[in-house]
Formats: structure tokens, C-alpha cells, sequence
């Protein structure tokens, strides 16, 4: 490699870095898939997730938590409309929908992306 | 700003029964509040008394938990007191058009700038189940154990034709709709009124066939007629509230005056 | 726009009106009632734009809950009515006191139950005042015999309830309401303004000081109160089920009244120590005071405050008395309270004046009573 060619390298790779950190995701969210997440010490079991959800990411639970309810489980994260949207949410109806916020957002760890 | 930030930390979990329609109120109602850009701070929220007036003791910031359908007749005063704060109102169907029809309505024709969110679940819920102003025709309730032989309000209607700015109704099920229209009632001046058909399960439901939240939600779909999207030959045929149909949608949004600029006090406080 | 100093001919409700705004009112809510009519239609005129608002509410709960409102919103404020309204006010007022709101109320008294005679005086919501909304609660009240006491016990109404954080009543009636006569408005005037919470100081902000008078959350500027009328902690917090926080709070409000009794109570004596004392309060005491004054064996206790009832002056008229009379335009409604605080100091003969009609008791009825009673 010349000189000049090393020099053309060096400067395409400084503005690909440029680029990649403009437009990494916004937020300060990892690069990454997100999954709702049901808070145990919030959640009633009201279900009201279970019904509203459109691509029917949650079900009934079995087990009983530590407030004395059988929360509700997500059981499919992966069919949700965010899972891969990095960071992006376009519905967000179970969270507006439960009556006791139990439902928030978080990356996925880098195990369960490995599924 | 996180929706958690809107919530009094000490006092949470909230009291409401599971599947209440009262916190999905609020998550839409703060959602609103913040894409509105307006300040906790600024802002006193008024209630009356019920599971819905409860709501302002939730939230982080300055609230009046006034004397049963009074809420209207407090902030009335609180607001031309100091015109510069933001006063919302949460309230009931019964705190709102029964106990409080004289001073809704009034307040309607007097314009006063407040937002009104009146969640309306058909029922007296914290006293444990009787029939309210709204409890649709053939109902069954504590107080109407034969069927309620009443016919319901509009509440909306009926804030159309008092003078409100802005009224809209939705449902617990449309909530993208419902966080719209609260955002333009609160950025609306004069005196704005977004009724919410809310879900009661433990005493309104289970009375009535609907114990699951999930079974009121479906009722509330199944029966719910949208405004813009229904011809206007159709309305005229549409019971009052619930009696077979729930129109939601915006039924006004004027620019009457509001009572702060009729008496020249918007810019004190 | 308040006032200039100087002597003024007027009538006992412009007086009213005229004490308000020398005391700062900035917002009132009224509804029009006989014969208290005549304080809203006054500052109709004189609120307006910056000096503050004036409201005609479509009913007198309305009125009384949005003077409350203004209240928090950190007016002083006020409204005027009479017995019917009065009546419909008195959840208000209970959830004002549970709510420690400084309020200013003036119930012009008329002839009741019920409608009554709209246009003449009597003294028949007396204990109603006290004790007309439900639960425990106490209240700071005044009787104006006067013009001039329309002036100054309306601004002591606004002082003392700035002052306890506590519902404040002008009891006032249709005579002194609508009578005629001399004003005389003073240089200068003592103004008490509430006791406000710092800003940010929220660690300090509930604490409750020797006076039992908690300071006063400004809406709007960050103190995230809770004024409710639910049986709260000393945070704001609801209740409702802990007895002990309730068992606290109600001791709590009326001791707060009680204790500062002679700070607030307010009375006039004419020849104390005789053996024939009068008692008597507001129009009725015209009367007696003019028998009083022409007798020297007669003496008179004209109490301006009502409540918290002057035991103390009570008890030193009763002790060198050999008989008391107590006038009012009622069938006695303070007259058992006095009865028992003067028969605890020594006075056994305690005798009522009871008149009703409408107009106050003449000079020659009193006499005519202090006779039967074995004066002279």
C-alpha cells in the first residue's frame, strides 16, 4: 500500500467512525432489541395486556408473586412491533393501557439477543 | 421526562382496583401533559371526591381535594385568584353532571381556562356501586336492583351546549386517540372537557356481566361509534350515552372567549 | 383605591365593603340575598382589573367553594350572604376549617327559618355558625353594633382568619346592615397577612410550631402540597383510617382557636361591677346600652366577639352581679352558654330577653325587664 493509499484509508475510516457515532441510536439506547418488561410489584393481574396486545406478546401467569397476584408473563417478546426497532417505539399500547405502569422498556440483555 | 416522574414516589403502588381504567387515564394524560411542554410546577390539579378525584393525590405536584362535585366551583376561583398557574380538573361522571351539574354547566358558560378530564365509569364506584347519572337504561346496580329505570347524560353534549371550547369523548380502548385530545384540551385556552368511558370492573362490571377488565374493553369496542367516521344522519339516531352506542370523538372545538380575557385578568398573577 | 382617611356618612354594608378593600381583599364570590346585597353590589364596582375579582357564582355553594379556591390561590377573600344561603354553605365551611383556609364570611342575619322576613334583622344563626357544619371544628365570629364596627371588625375578620388560618365570621343583621351613619377611617391600619411556607424548605415545611398555626403552602412554586378535607397527617397525606391521626388533627384545629382565646376575643363593658349586668351583642345591644348609659345602676357587657365564646368577661360581669339579663333576637341561642359560665361565677339570677319580630329590643322593654327581675 502507498503512502497516499494508506492516507485514503485512514480518512475513510476516521468519517466512517464520524458517521456511525451521528447516527448511532438515539436515546443513549444500546444498539439493540428492547422488551417490555412487567414490574412484579406492580402488576395486579388485571390481564388488561394480555387483551390489548395486537400481536399477543403476553399471557395469563400461573405463579404467584410476591404481592399475592398471578401476573401477567410476557411470553413472546420477539413478535412484539419494537423488538427491532432499536430503540424506536411504534406501539406502545400496553404500556399507555396498564392501569398500574407496570410495563417499561429495556434492551435486551446479550444472551436473550443471542436466541 | 419519564412517566414515573409524574407519580408521588411514596405513594405508589395507587389504591385503584385491578384493571381500573383510572391509571390508563393518567399514563395518556401524562403522556399528553408532556409532549404539551408544560411544567408540574405550574400546574394545580383539583378533584373532588371519588375513585377518580383521588387521581391528583397521586401526581407530583401542587393538589386541591375539594368537597364532593365542587371541584369546577374551586378551580374557578383558584384560577382568576392567580391566572397564571395551569389548572386541571379531575373529576367524575356523578362529581361532574349530578352533584355538580349547576356548577359544570355554569362553568361551561362561564369559560373560566381550565382543562376538565372526567372520567367517567357509569357508576359511584368508591361507594361501592350505585347508579350514577350516566348508568345506562336497564342497568343493574346496588341502587337499581331491578334494572336502572333512568335514562343517562351525555355529559359531552351537554358541555357542547353550556358554551365549552373544546370537548371530546374516547374510551379506555382508543388510548392514541385519548392522549391527542387531551394534549389539545390542555393547549386550548377557555374552558375544555375530555370525558373518558372508563372501566369499572369490581363495581360496575361485575354487575353486570363484564367482571374482567378485558370483557369491559371488548364492550367499550364493540359499542363505540367515531364521530368524524359515522354519517351525520346516523348521530341523530344514537342514543344517549351507552343506551346502545358511545359516540367518541371531538364534538366542539371553538374559540369563545375566555372569562380571564372578558374581565382583564390573564396577565395578573 | 382603598379609602382616604377621614369621616364618611355611610350605610353598614358600604362600611362592610369599605373595611374589606382597606384590608386587602382581592377576590369575592357572591350571589344576591337580602339583605347582604349590597356588599356584592359595592364591590362589583370597586373590583375590577388589576384590583381583583368579582364574581356572581349561580349559587352560594359555589360561592363559598370559590372563595376557598381564591384563597389557595393566595387572595384574601370573601363573601356575604344571609340565613338561607348561610345554610347551604355549611359543608364549605366545615371543609375550610378541616383545610385550615383563611376565609372571610358576613351573614347579614335575617328573620328565619327558612325564608323568613328577607328585610328584617334578627340574631338566629348564631350557634348555627359554630356549630352548623358536621364534626368539631371552631370558628372566630363577630357582632357589629355599628358603622364604624362594620369597618373595624371586618378588617379584625380578615386579620384573624390570615392570622389562625381559620374560617372568619362578620355576624352582622339587617339593621346594622342597612343602617346609616358615621364612618371614620383611620391613618393607619393593622393588617395581618398569612404566614407563608418558604420555598424549598419542605423538611421544616409541616412542622407544627408552639402557635399550632402551620404556614401556608403558596400554590405554584414548587411545595407539591395536598389541602384536602380527608383526615390527613401533618404532610398532607390522606388518612382516613388511623384514629389516632384524626384524634390529632381535630384537637389540633380547635386548639388552635382556643388557646389564642385572648388574642381574638373582643368586648365592651359600661360600668363594670354593678349589680344589674346586661348582656346582650350586635343590634340588640342598642337598647341596653342606652339604659346603661342613662343608669348608673345598670352595667352592660356588649360582646363583639362571639366565638370562641368570652368566657373570661362573662365570668367578671357575673361575679359582683346580683342579676343578669341577656338580650337577643332569638329564643336564646348564647343565652344558655352565658347562663352557665355566669352561674359557674356566681350569678344565680340569669334572665332572657328574648325578642323576635324583627326589630331590636327598645330601652323601655329592657327596663321594663330589669324591673320584673327586681332591679331598682
Amino acid at each position: 500500500m502507498t503512502r497516499r493509499e494508506g492516507l485514503r484509508q485512514a480518512h475513510l475510516a476516521i468519517y466512517f467512525i464520524l458517521v456511525t457515532f451521528k447516527y448511532r441510536p438515539a436515546n443513549g439506547m444500546r444498539r439493540g432489541r428492547m422488551k417490555p418488561v412487567i414490574n412484579p410489584k406492580l402488576c395486579k393481574a388485571c390481564n388488561i395486556c394480555v387483551y390489548i396486545c395486537p400481536k399477543k406478546c403476553y399471557t395469563k401467569g400461573t405463579d404467584i408473586s410476591e404481592t399475592g397476584y398471578f401476573d401477567a408473563v410476557v411470553r413472546f417478546p420477539e413478535k412484539c412491533y419494537n423488538h427491532n426497532r432499536e430503540g424506536k417505539l411504534i406501539c406502545e399500547l400496553c404500556v399507555l393501557s396498564c392501569p398500574d405502569q407496570a410495563i417499561s422498556w429495556h434492551p435486551e440483555t446479550e444472551e436473550e439477543k443471542k436466541k | 421526562m419519564d412517566i414515573f416522574e409524574f407519580y408521588r414516589k411514596d405513594r405508589w403502588p395507587h389504591v385503584f382496583c385491578p384493571g381500573c381504567g383510572n391509571g390508563t387515564v393518567m399514563n395518556c394524560f401524562f403522556r399528553a401533559f408532556n409532549e404539551a411542554g408544560l411544567s408540574l410546577d405550574n400546574t394545580v390539579f383539583v378533584g373532588g371526591i371519588g375513585c377518580s378525584s383521588r387521581v391528583p393525590l397521586y401526581i407530583n405536584s401542587d393538589a386541591l381535594h375539594t368537597t364532593h362535585g365542587r371541584a369546577i366551583a374551586f378551580a374557578t376561583g383558584l384560577k382568576l385568584a392567580k391566572p397564571g398557574l395551569k389548572v386541571v380538573v379531575f373529576t367524575g361522571d356523578g362529581d361532574l353532571g349530578a352533584i355538580g351539574g349547576n356548577h359544570f354547566i355554569n362553568g361551561c358558560r362561564r369559560n373560566v381556562d381550565m382543562t376538565v378530564i372526567c372520567i367517567n365509569n357509569n357508576i359511584y364506584g368508591m361507594t361501592g356501586g350505585q347508579a350514577s347519572i350516566t348508568t345506562p337504561h336497564d342497568f343493574l346496580s346496588t341502587t337499581t336492583p331491578y334494572g336502572n329505570k333512568e335514562y343517562p347524560f351525555d355529559l359531552a353534549e351537554i358541555a357542547v351546549a353550556a358554551g365549552a371550547n373544546y370537548v371530546a369523548r374516547w374510551t379506555t380502548r382508543q388510548v392514541h386517540e385519548l392522549t391527542k385530545s387531551m394534549k389539545s384540551a390542555l393547549q386550548k385556552k377557555g374552558f375544555t372537557l375530555v370525558e373518558v368511558v372508563s372501566q369499572c370492573p369490581t363495581n360496575f362490571g361485575r354487575r353486570n356481566k363484564m367482571a374482567d377488565p378485558s370483557q369491559m374493553l371488548e364492550w367499550f369496542k364493540a359499542n363505540t361509534v367515531r364521530r368524524d367516521k359515522a354519517r351525520i344522519a346516523e348521530l341523530d339516531h344514537v342514543d344517549l350515552n351507552l343506551a346502545g352506542q358511545i359516540t367518541v370523538g371531538e364534538f366542539v372545538d371553538r374559540n369563545r372567549e375566555c372569562f380571564e380575557e372578558l374581565i382583564g385578568v390573564e396577565k395578573h398573577g | 383605591m382603598r379609602i382616604p382617611p377621614g369621616e364618611y356618612f355611610l350605610q353598614g354594608n358600604d362600611a362592610c365593603v369599605e373595611g374589606a378593600i382597606a384590608s386587602g381583599v382581592r377576590f369575592f364570590a357572591g350571589y344576591p340575598i337580602t339583605p347582604s346585597t349590597e356588599i356584592a353590589e359595592g364591590l362589583a364596582q370597586r373590583l375590577k382589573g388589576k384590583d381583583g375579582v368579582f364574581l356572581q357564582m349561580e349559587d352560594e355553594i359555589a360561592c363559598i367553594s370559590a372563595v376557598i379556591g381564591a384563597s389557595w390561590g393566595g387572595a384574601k377573600a370573601m363573601t356575604a350572604t344571609s340565613g338561607p344561603g348561610f345554610s347551604l354553605m355549611q359543608e364549605a365551611i366545615g371543609y375550610a376549617a378541616m383545610s385550615e383556609t383563611p376565609v372571610v364570611l358576613v351573614n347579614v342575619m335575617r328573620g328565619g327559618p327558612s325564608t323568613g322576613q328577607p328585610t328584617k334583622a334578627s340574631q338566629g344563626d348564631v350557634m348555627q355558625t359554630k356549630w352548623g357544619s358536621h364534626g368539631d371544628y371552631q370558628v372566630i365570629a363577630f357582632a357589629p353594633a355599628s358603622v364604624q364596627e362594620m369597618f373595624d371588625l371586618t378588617v379584625e375578620c380578615f386579620n384573624y382568619s390570615e392570622k389562625y388560618r381559620v374560617p372568619a365570621f362578620l355576624l352582622s343583621d339587617a339593621e346594622v346592615g342597612h343602617m346609616r351613619g358615621l364612618l371614620r377611617v383611620p391613618e393607619k391600619l393593622k393588617i395581618i397577612d398569612r404566614k407563608e411556607m418558604g420555598i424549598r424548605r419542605t423538611d421544616e415545611a409541616y412542622d407544627v410550631p408552639d402557635d399550632l398555626v402551620k404556614p401556608f403552602p403558596v400554590f405554584g412554586k414548587g411545595h407539591k402540597a395536598i389541602i384536602t378535607g380527608m383526615t390527613h397527617t401533618e404532610t398532607g397525606m390522606i388518612e382516613p383510617e388511623d384514629s389516632k391521626v384524626h384524634s390529632d388533627l381535630v384537637r389540633r384545629l380547635s386548639e388552635k382557636v382556643l388557646r389564642n382565646r385572648k388574642d381574638i376575643n373582643q368586648w365592651e363593658m359600661i360600668s363594670e361591677g354593678s349589680k344589674t349586668m346586661i348582656i346582650s351583642y350586635g343590634s340588640s345591644a342598642l337598647g341596653p346600652k342606652e339604659v346603661a348609659t342613662t343608669d348608673p345602676n345598670v352595667g352592660l357587657l356588649r360582646l363583639k366577639s362571639i366565638w370562641p365564646l368570652p368566657e373570661e368577661p362573662i365570668a367578671q360581669a357575673a361575679k359582683g352581679a346580683q342579676r343578669i339579663l341577656v338580650c337577643e333576637m332569638n329564643l336564646g341561642q348564647l343565652y344558655f352558654s352565658i347562663k352557665r359560665v355566669a352561674q359557674d361565677a356566681g350569678c344565680k339570677q340569669v334572665e332572657l330577653l328574648s325578642k323576635l319580630g324583627g326589630e331590636p329590643p327598645t330601652p323601655s322593654e329592657v327596663r321594663h325587664k330589669i324591673r320584673s327581675m327586681g332591679a331598682i
